[in-house]
């Protein structure tokens, strides 16, 4: 048991004490905890990643020295560390390009409570991640709902009140059918466990008892998880949530936290439910049209938007349904590409909030198509990420966004039925995107003269530069040399599904 | 000389192009130098390469194993390649005249030479990635020309064209998977896929959609719709980039799919080919007709090029080798054609301040040279020998003919329809400037002026080269033929 | 040799007009004189029986153009550089009551006739039809020369209507250039037999309407009486008389020289043409009747006439063919002078439509003279030249023909002949014989200049000697018929 192993369980206590302590720090202190708690977990991840890669191993960890069923457990390979990783280092990019914006959205006295969120958020991000255990996972989900519901509302806007409030009623509700499920399951199968709900439910499949029940419970289990993703039709709650927000949060919550939930979807799908059993469920294909549904209905959606960071949370159900219609899919390659998938939107679209809001900032304030004319040369690096967000989004070679595009397309062939529907998707919701993206991005270039408001230009700061830059460049490192991610991306879901 | 080389000509004006936005030129005259010297040297890198190039495979980028981003020199590469170089440097002369009174200049430049690099990585791709990636930069990369202008149609103009590339290339993305899922995605003339073992189905609608995909580029109907429209940008944007460029590189993006990805005779005789050749038909007649009704003088032109795109698309729908030699030869030739047509129309623009075809009455005594080059492009788009259109048109014919089936002979039936509708709205601005009525309303001697040298030298140029096309067409039907069977 | 006789007319067309100094008259001394040496060569060429073949230019390996001078050539190139000595007299009379620009008049006039002689003199079809396309565009300007908007309309239609009609010819073209051995012109023609019969009948087809759109043949024949009409007198001379001929040439070469009249006989292609050509024969005649401007009037008869020699052509017979060549030569002569008569009419005494001709003979006697001979040969009467013609024409459709179309033929003819004289005496008598009940006097005798009366009255007298004596012409056309069969 080498000392690396046991990095994951450091910055979860880690994650814990700092949410702890930062109630009894000012801001300051918070915001500097918080972000030594991000960078240190950084390293952690990336020391565990490597590691598992190298040794090409996975492996399970006590929590605790209480056996099964009562005892806790997390249990990673490559996969995990690695997502993990991403999610801190987004969270990391989002924090530091939204400081400024939120220290001067949130009120003084509040806004250590907002580090305190972040360091939360971050705890249930990591167990989410890391966890194998079913109830432990509802547990971290409710705290990571409330969270997001603390870093939503602490903007005290009206209408931020108004989406944070239905952003609760939503999130509630799928975890409570989430709980649910775990119920329905734990009642049948008697386990917690991962690896051992995973063979009771097989062999209870094989046998044919509690079907019905087991479907339902399944069902419930994926629709919980689903409401909290935004999957079609339940994501009415998301364009006012990530659209009113302070951008921090937009993209913390559109680009991490709803891809936590997704992970730990996954999870479930592959170790405990087992893929066979998830298709022959007829789940499988429900994902797969809600998913392509989403997809169209969140691009035409965005078209008609009105303000620029309602439009850019809209494409985020675009962009969920493509994953969903990854999953729905169901093969290996198909996994391969919803992994690319979560990994190009969880750096392209906090970058799109963060520039959208500073977009905002220099056409004073207003975030309506016709004042942002002519908004990038008002403030040239923001104007720039935002184009690169867009171009990643259409799905342009050489961006992020086009790699899960390719990898989706290649393997819809040789899917039966589903291969046209899925290349369709692909193509229409390719064209959706196109015009609003692409209209956006051609709008903010226009040339001064054009522009409704005339404001000076803002030289942009270096934390606002800095983070945004990060998150493009990493976009170009994917689009570029994802054969490095496709390396890990195999080996590690070869390590997922034994 | 070894393939790296293929770099020097794409990279250098497209980083070129693009870092030189940030430079401020203290003159009109320094500007100019700098670009020549960018433009030339590219031209030249280009030449070098077309004569010089062996043809290994350069592999600049992998994305997977299979998935490389990868240049390479073969016959086609170096017609389409030579055909762009020799005639950027020769707009760009004339957009030396025309753009001097324009506004937005540091954008016009940096992406004009941008496109430039752009247009030559589609020639050099060596498989259909690097090709599909550098389509889609075009369309990037042409975009503010089209909305040069900046006036809200112009505007507009760009992100309906805009929309349409990019949703034509959602669809050859379609084709750009098969190919790769297929192993099929390597240029080789005969293409790969003849020997295809799976569902029939899926191979033909594949290639109908990304027909149709790349064909948006080439103007088919019904996706033809930005051509038109984009006619609002300068006059050297739309003679090098809706002449030659951006609708040249979506024939040449056909032919590639057609010929070196599928192979023709893994969809010669199916139903797929029939849908694109009766489109590719369609068009032929739909474009002549509308430019028929056309009285604003570009956009005329705009719809002729619709319509004379799709000559190349009905040859390349043919799918026989004939076929593609004439596809290549109306390529070119359309070309130099068209850039000199819209040269002259753009000089009557500039220096007559007349944009509409029922203002061009006598306007043949004060811009002499002007019209007689767009008399000769008249002659030589309409098909009248000796002049380089009728080569062209008569390869395709034969190449129609031979196949001794009825739709390709209705083809045949359709150009030559359509060929007479090209006479008569050509004609009719010919006959208009040089026989003025006698009751028509001539200008005020003194409000028109000839167009300047740095117009006139290039339209002169491609005259000659017209003529000169047309009496001596050997030696470059001998090149294409040498080009497209190795 | 061959190309300097295609090269002179086109260098004269392109630089006296424009850079000989010194006026009306001395330019046209030149133009005169140039004429004059073009016409000597052509006829020593003709005279001196020698073979001439000349390859001009190698565009592809099946794209050539080649020159090659026979019977058939020799008639065409004949008829043409006289016609055009006689229109150039005469111009330069008529042109002085035009107003325009002179000088281009006379560049496509003589550009015109270059590019005619090269139809004529071509060895193949592709150099036919390269010299066919630059006909139609050069001899465009000459119709517009007036520059009003029927003018111009005109103008443009016509050029419309031949561009269309060489499209025809082109789509038969790229058929044939795989079915025949080679598109050389070779008498008996080249096809190879039992290739693709249908398609290949049918482009035979098209070609023949093609060039048929030239030769005012139904139902390609608008262009002629809107395109005549506005044209100055000269011009229309020549368009009806040399001009339209060139479609007949094309005609006859496809037919004689490229699918060989034995290919094509008892075809539907055969049916068709001549009921084609019959139909016409009638229709023109019908329309020259009910129409009151002089010129149109004289258009369509032009249409009818040409028609006559596709009848002839069509039969696909000896004789027939030697009729042809009759007609093509007796009608230009007809048909030229009584264009002349229009336009001496229109320039002189201000008339153009045939309801006030009356008294104007009186005025014009040796106009109306020659109108007198050029009628009578137009209608066929004996003993003028069109009778002779006519008559070959009639007899080789009632040896040749099968079936009712031999009867038919004749008849369709003679009801035609009946017509022409139907329009064409009704003016001569009024012009002569006003009647008692004129309002006012038609007015004293006008001066004929003799540039405009000497090339009519030679035209005349061709009509009326060639017709008294033919048997040199017969003899010769027969014999060049016989080359040709």
């Amino acid at each position: 048991m080498s000392f690396v192993q046991n990095f994951p369980f450091f910055s979860v206590i880690l994650s814990l004490l700092c949410a702890v302590t930062s109630f009894f720090l000012d801001a300051r202190w918070a915001k500097r905890l918080t972000l030594f708690l991000l960078c240190t977990s950084i390293g952690l991840q990336g020391s565990v990643l490597s590691f598992c890669y190298r040794n090409h191993m996975s492996y399970e960890y006590l929590m605790g020295h209480f056996a099964a069923p009562w005892g806790n457990e997390i249990a990673l390979g490559i996969l995990e560390p690695l997502f993990a990783l991403l999610f801190a280092t987004v969270m990391l990019c989002c924090v530091l390009g939204g400081i400024k914006r939120m220290e001067r959205d949130v009120f003084p006295g509040k806004q250590s409570y907002y580090w305190i969120m972040v360091d939360l958020a971050h705890v249930s991000l990591l167990a989410l991640c890391y966890t194998n255990d079913i109830f432990t996972g509802y547990v971290f989900i409710e705290i990571c709902t409330i969270a997001s519901c603390a870093l939503l509302s602490i903007r005290e806007n009206g209408r931020a009140l108004i989406a944070a409030v239905r952003y609760m009623v939503f999130a509630l509700i799928g975890s409570g059918l989430f709980l649910i499920g775990v119920i329905f399951t734990y009642s049948i199968t008697g386990q917690l466990l991962f690896p051992q709900l995973y063979e009771t439910i097989a062999s209870l499949w094989e046998a044919g008892t509690y079907r019905f029940s087991m479907t339902i419970a399944i069902g419930l289990m994926v629709v919980g998880l689903a409401i909290k993703s935004g999957m079609f039709p339940f994501h009415f709650w998301m364009p006012d949530t990530y659209g009113r927000a302070t951008p921090a949060s937009s993209g913390i919550l559109s680009g991490v936290i709803s891809k936590g939930y997704i992970f730990l979807l996954i999870k479930i799908i592959y170790r405990v439910v087992g893929i066979e059993i998830f298709a022959a469920s007829g789940v499988q294909t429900l994902l797969l049209l809600f998913g392509i549904a989403g997809m169209v209905a969140g691009s035409v959606s965005a078209i008609f938007a009105k303000r620029l960071t309602t439009m850019v949370a809209f494409s985020s159900v675009a962009q969920i349904g493509y994953i969903y219609m990854g999953l729905g899919m169901g093969t290996q390659a198909a996994l391969i590409a919803v992994f690319f998938q979560i990994f190009s939107h969880a750096l392209t679209k906090p970058m799109l909030f963060l520039s959208a809001s500073q977009l905002a900032n220099v056409s004073g304030g207003r975030q309506d198509f016709r004042s942002l004319c002519g908004a990038g040369h008002r403030h040239p690096v923001a104007g720039f990420t935002f184009t690169v967000g867009a171009l990643s989004m259409v799905g342009i070679p050489l961006f992020a966004g086009f790699i899960p595009k390719l990898y989706f397309a290649t393997s819809a062939f040789g899917l039966g039925w589903k291969t046209w529907p899925v290349l369709l998707a692909l193509a229409v919701s390719t064209v959706l995107n196109v015009m609003y993206f692409l209209y956006t991005t051609i709008l903010i270039w226009l040339p001064r003269e054009e522009g409704a408001r005339n404001h000076n230009r803002v030289m942009p700061q270096v934390e606002t530069i800095v983070p945004a830059a990060l998150l493009a460049g990493f976009n170009l490192m994917v689009g570029i040399h994802s054969s490095a991610l496709t390396a890990l991306f195999t080996q590690g879901i070869d390590l997922f599904c034994q | 000389m070894s393939s790296w080389f293929l770099l020097l000509p794409v990279f250098l004006p497209l980083v070129g192009g693009l870092l030189s936005y940030f430079i401020v030129f203290p003159s009109d005259g320094s500007r100019r130098w700098f670009y020549g010297i960018l433009t030339v040297a590219t031209t030249a890198l280009a030449w070098m390469a077309i004569l010089r190039c062996g043809s290994d495979t350069f592999i600049l980028l992998r994305f997977t194993d299979k998935l490389t981003l990868s240049f390479r020199m073969d016959g086609a590469a170096r017609l389409f390649a030579g055909l762009s170089a020799t005639l950027w440097p020769v707009t760009m002369v004339y957009a030396w005249d025309y753009m001097r009174h324009e506004k937005h200049l540091r954008m016009f430049w940096a992406f004009f030479t941008a496109s430039f690099g752009v247009t030559l990585g589609i020639a050099f791709s060596a498989n259909m990635m690097t090709m599909y990636l550098f389509y889609e930069l075009l369309t990037l990369a042409t975009l503010p020309l089209v909305m040069q202008p900046m006036t809200s149609k112009a505007i507009q103009a760009g992100i309906k064209y805009v929309i349409y590339s990019m949703s034509g290339a959602a669809l050859a993305f379609i084709g750009l998977v098969f190919v790769i899922v297929t192993d099929a995605q390597d240029f080789v003339i005969g293409g790969h896929l003849a020997g295809y073992a799976g569902s029939r189905t899926t191979l033909l609608s594949v290639f109908a959609l990304s027909f149709l995909g790349f064909g948006v580029k080439a103007a088919i109907w019904p996706l033809h719709a930005w051509l038109p429209a984009a006619a609002v940008a300068p006059t050297p944007v739309t003679a090098l980039l809706h002449a030659v460029a951006v609708v040249k590189a979506g024939a040449f993006a056909c032919i590639r799919l057609t010929y070196y990805a599928f192979g023709p005779e893994a969809v010669a005789g199916s139903w797929a080919q029939e849908l694109v050749m009766t489109l590719a038909i369609f068009t032929i007649v739909y474009g002549s007709s509308m430019s028929l009704k056309q009285q604003h003088f570009k956009r005329r032109l705009a719809y002729s090029t619709v319509s004379n795109l799709s000559y190349i698309l009905f040859a390349v729908s043919i799918m026989t080798t004939e076929a593609l030699t004439a596809s290549f030869l109306h390529l070119i030739y359309h070309s130099v054609v068209k850039i000199m047509a819209f040269f002259a129309a753009g000089a009557v623009l500039h220096y007559g301040e007349r944009e509409y075809v029922d203002e061009l009455e006598g306007l043949g005594k004060y811009m002499p040279v002007t019209f007689a080059c767009f008399t000769v492009a008249s002659c030589a788009l309409t098909g009248i020998p000796p002049f380089n259109g009728f080569i062209s048109k008569w390869y395709i014919a034969l190449a129609a003919v031979h196949t001794y089936h009825p739709l390709p002979l209705l083809g045949f039936a359709a150009l030559l329809l359509s060929a007479l509708f090209t006479a008569i709205y050509m004609f009719q601005v010919v006959v208009r400037a040089w026989f003025p009525s006698k009751e028509g309303i001539l200008p005020l001697p003194g409000t028109v002026r000839e167009a300047g040298a740095l117009m006139l030298v290039p339209m002169i140029v491609l005259a000659a080269a017209c003529l000169v096309m047309g009496l001596f067409p050997q030696s470059l039907l001998d090149l294409i033929r040498e080009a497209v069977s190795v | 040799m061959l190309v300097g006789i295609i090269l002179l007319p086109l260098l004269t067309g392109l630089l006296i007009p424009h850079f000989i100094p010194g006026g009306r008259r001395r330019r046209f001394c030149f133009l005169m004189a140039s004429q004059i040496v073009e016409v000597c060569v052509v006829t020593a060429a003709v005279l001196s029986g020698r073979d001439y073949t000349s390859d001009i230019w190698r565009l592809t390996e099946s794209l050539t153009i080649a020159l090659n001078l026979d019977g058939v050539a020799a008639v065409f190139c004949l008829l043409t550089v006289i016609s055009w000595l006689l229109t150039l007299l005469y111009s330069y009379e008529y042109m002085q009551h035009e107003h325009g620009h002179e000088a281009n008049f006379y560049t496509f006039l003589f550009i015109s006739e270059g590019m005619l002689l090269g139809t004529a003199l071509s060895a193949d079809f592709v150099s036919m039809y390269v010299f066919y396309e630059l006909t139609s565009l050069c001899s465009m300007p000459l119709v517009l020369y007036e520059r009003t908007r029927k003018a111009i309309t005109g103008a443009v239609k016509y050029l419309y209507y031949s561009i269309g009609g060489a499209f025809f010819v082109l789509f038969g073209l790229a058929v044939l250039y795989d079915n025949t051995f080679t598109l050389d012109f070779l008498p008996g023609g080249t096809l190879i037999p039992g290739h693709h019969t249908q398609l290949v009948l049918a482009s035979i087809f098209c070609i023949i309407l093609g060039f048929g759109t030239k030769a005012g043949m139904f139902p390609m024949h608008n262009w002629l009486p809107t395109a005549h009409p506005v044209a100055p007198a000269p011009a229309s001379a020549l368009l009806s008389g040399i001009i339209t001929k060139a479609g007949v040439i094309g005609i006859l070469r496809v037919i004689y020289f490229i699918a060989g009249a034995n290919r094509l006989r008892g075809t539907w292609v055969q049916t068709a043409c001549l009921s084609l050509a019959l139909f016409t024969v009638f229709m023109g005649s019908m329309m020259a009747f009910t129409e009151k401007n002089f010129k149109k009037r004289l258009a369509y008869s032009s249409i009818s006439q040409i028609s006559y020699v596709l009848t002839g052509l069509f039969v696909l017979s000896q004789e027939g063919l030697m009729g042809s060549l009759l007609q093509i030569t007796f009608h230009a002569a007809a048909k030229i002078a009584l264009f002349y008569i229009a336009g001496i009419l229109i320039c002189l005494a201000g008339v153009r439509s045939v309801e006030r001709f009356r008294g104007v003979g009186r005025r014009l006697p040796v106009t109306f003279g020659c109108f007198v001979f050029a009628a009578l040969s137009l209608v066929g009467i004996p003993p003028f030249g069109g009778f002779v013609s006519k008559w070959y024409i009639s007899l080789a459709a009632l040896d040749g023909l099968p079936g009712a179309f031999a009867y038919l033929a004749p008849a369709v003819l003679l009801l035609s002949a009946l017509l022409t004289a139907g329009y064409l005496f009704p003016p001569i008598i009024r012009g002569f014989f006003p009647g008692a009940d004129l309002p006012e006097s038609p007015g004293d005798r006008l001066r004929e200049p003799w540039q405009l009366t000497v090339p009519l009255i030679l035209l005349a007298a061709v009509c009326g000697l060639l017709g008294l004596f033919p048997d040199l012409l017969t003899s010769v056309m027969q014999r060049i018929a016989g080359a040709v069969l």
